[in-house]
């Protein structure tokens, strides 16, 4: 149990470290590191309503009828982070697009208490995000009991592996000139939201909130499972392993919205995030005048997309 | 660089050397059996007279059935499509169902220490009943009253292993007994089954438990199904239409 509670932790905590790192990473470099603190602050919260989301699951809502609702929550918070992060994207390239391709190290930039407030929020809701999913992952393997796996040593080991990964990670990205530091991490940040974006719509699926034209488009689970259940079924039914191991593929789940058997609508979304970001970016800040009235209209095209 | 190979031998090892075991699948609904959904929409199509969808659907779930519950179901149930013999089929799937509430509760039973596995297991016991609830309630809608009671009374005797402290409940493995024994007895006297004791249920049940695969069939003719991807697909063509006129 304390090694499964060690890669848990390692896992998630990594993912969320990530993003965090990201946007503290972003502050420094445009030299605003004063408010570094408010972005940890919000991860610090996070990990506090997580627990509070643990208890509720756990004490509270025991019911047949209320079982769902973690079901819900995590929908929920999939797509209000897929969102913020679609706006991240939006905030970088409006940021990033006087920046001169030879300037290294820092440059100063002025960030408005709304960007500052958006940042905190991204670092909360993607720590809850991974909190949640931590809580329920403990349920699963300690048969109810989270407290026992929260208090053993594997999930502060899985803790402090992650941070010191994700430390000397972005430590070494400080080298890396401002422009290309840019490019990469708005790349990975619309790789993750769209990833999460699939991933609501799949949950939806399996929800059967919304319904489907072509439940699976392909399926390459002999290649890599998207699940170690997945995994372990597909071993039972064929008898020999997959390529790459599900513990793989769930993290690539879980960090991009991986699927071995997608949807049709998964298929679109994902590749139709892609077109609808690269040509809004390209529209909005690719030309240099008439971006601002069009702003408004962007967002709820946005909205919808993602509704 | 260095960094980054770094991160990634690290990943690499951490990954490959110790396979985690299987975690309950976190996504479907907990409330929702796969055999009960395919009961229901088996149900409709028998009366729309589609029978080869009835197949389709029957072949979805064919193989946990036959796992659990031997290969005797799908003998009848897939004779019966054939004969097209509506009732029959529903007959045959609503055993099916008994001997499923049963399958799940057998297996509540071994996993009453694990409350995270037996609550999953107990609601999916539930659902199960639920799809069967509507024949019993048309019958004697008083025991249909006092079966649904007694799934809230097995659930908590689960008890409850609280977090840190609270809400620590103990679990009564008595009670469970004694709740799982009076809802078998009244289902196998209302389905007229011969025997719920079957030998086939399999431990194999329990990582499959909450596994909610995406259904493989989908009704087309169901408008419900087509409004996602005119969504995704209205949306792309507004923003490119939208890009091609800013752009002019």
């Amino acid at each position: 149990m304390e090694v499964q509670a060690l890669l848990i932790t390692f896992r998630e905590a990594l993912e969320a470290l990530l993003i965090v790192g990201i946007i503290t990473s972003y502050l420094k470099r445009i030299d605003q590191s004063r408010y570094v603190k408010y972005v940890w602050l919000g991860a610090g919260l996070a990990v506090f309503a997580s627990a509070i989301v643990a208890l509720l699951f756990q004490v509270v809502l025991t019911g047949f009828s209320t079982m769902a609702s973690e079901m819900y929550l995590k929908v929920s918070i999939i797509f209000i982070s897929s969102i913020l992060l679609t706006q991240m994207v939006f905030w970088m390239a409006e940021h990033s697009k006087d920046i001169k391709s030879s300037m290294e190290g820092k440059m100063s930039k002025y960030v408005s208490k709304g960007d500052v407030f958006g940042m905190v929020m991204h670092s909360f809701l993607v720590v809850l995000r991974e909190g949640v999913e931590t809580v329920f992952f403990f349920a699963a393997i300690t048969g109810g009991n989270i407290g026992a796996a929260v208090q053993g040593w594997g999930a502060i080991t899985g803790l402090t592996i992650a941070a010191i990964v994700s430390y000397t990670f972005f430590k070494g990205t400080m080298r890396v000139p401002l422009k290309t530091f840019f490019k990469v991490t708005g790349a990975f940040i619309i790789l993750i939201a769209a990833g999460l974006l699939v991933q609501g719509v799949s949950m939806l699926q399996d929800l059967k909130i919304i319904g489907s034209v072509m439940p699976h488009v392909y399926d390459i689970t002999w290649f890599m499972p998207e699940h170690p259940i997945d995994h372990e079924h597909f071993v039972r039914d064929t008898g020999h392993e997959p390529i790459i191991s599900g513990d793989v593929g769930i993290f690539l789940k879980a960090l991009f919205g991986y699927s071995s058997m997608p949807s049709l609508e998964e298929v679109l979304a994902y590749v139709g995030y892609f077109v609808v970001i690269y040509l809004l970016v390209k529209t909005r800040y690719g030309a240099k005048e008439g971006k601002k009235e069009k702003s408004e209209k962007n967002e709820q095209v946005l909205e919808q997309q993602v509704m | 660089m260095r960094t980054i190979l770094f991160f990634c031998l690290s990943l690499i090892l951490i990954f490959t050397s110790a396979p985690m075991s299987s975690f309950a699948y976190s996504y479907g609904d907990p409330n929702e059996e796969a055999v009960a959904e395919a009961y229901k929409e088996m149900v409709a199509k028998v009366q729309e007279k589609k029978f080869d969808e009835v197949k389709v659907i029957y072949e979805t779930v064919q193989k946990e059935i036959d796992m659990h519950m031997g290969p005797e179901p799908s003998t009848i149930i897939l004779e019966a499509i054939e004969n097209k013999d509506a009732d029959t089929i529903v007959s045959a799937m609503q055993k099916v169902l008994v001997l499923n509430v049963a399958r799940r509760l057998e297996n509540v039973e071994k996993n009453f220490d694990h409350y995270d596995t037996s609550k999953r297991l107990l609601a999916k016991a539930f659902a199960t009943y639920k799809a069967l609830s509507p024949i019993v309630q048309q019958k004697d809608a008083e025991l249909d009253k006092k079966l649904k009671q007694q799934f809230d009374v097995a659930l908590q005797s689960l008890g409850n292993p609280g977090l840190f402290g609270v809400g620590k409940k103990e679990s009564n493995i008595d009670q469970f007994k004694e709740s799982k024994k009076t809802i078998l007895q009244a289902l196998q006297d209302q389905f007229e089954l011969e025997d719920v004791e079957t030998g086939h249920f399999t431990e194999e049940d329990l990582d499959r438990l909450a596994a909610a695969k995406k259904k493989e069939w989908t009704d087309l003719s169901d408008l419900k199904n087509w409004i996602p991807i005119i969504v995704i697909i209205g949306v792309i063509i507004a923003v490119v239409v939208y890009a091609i006129r800013k752009r002019k």
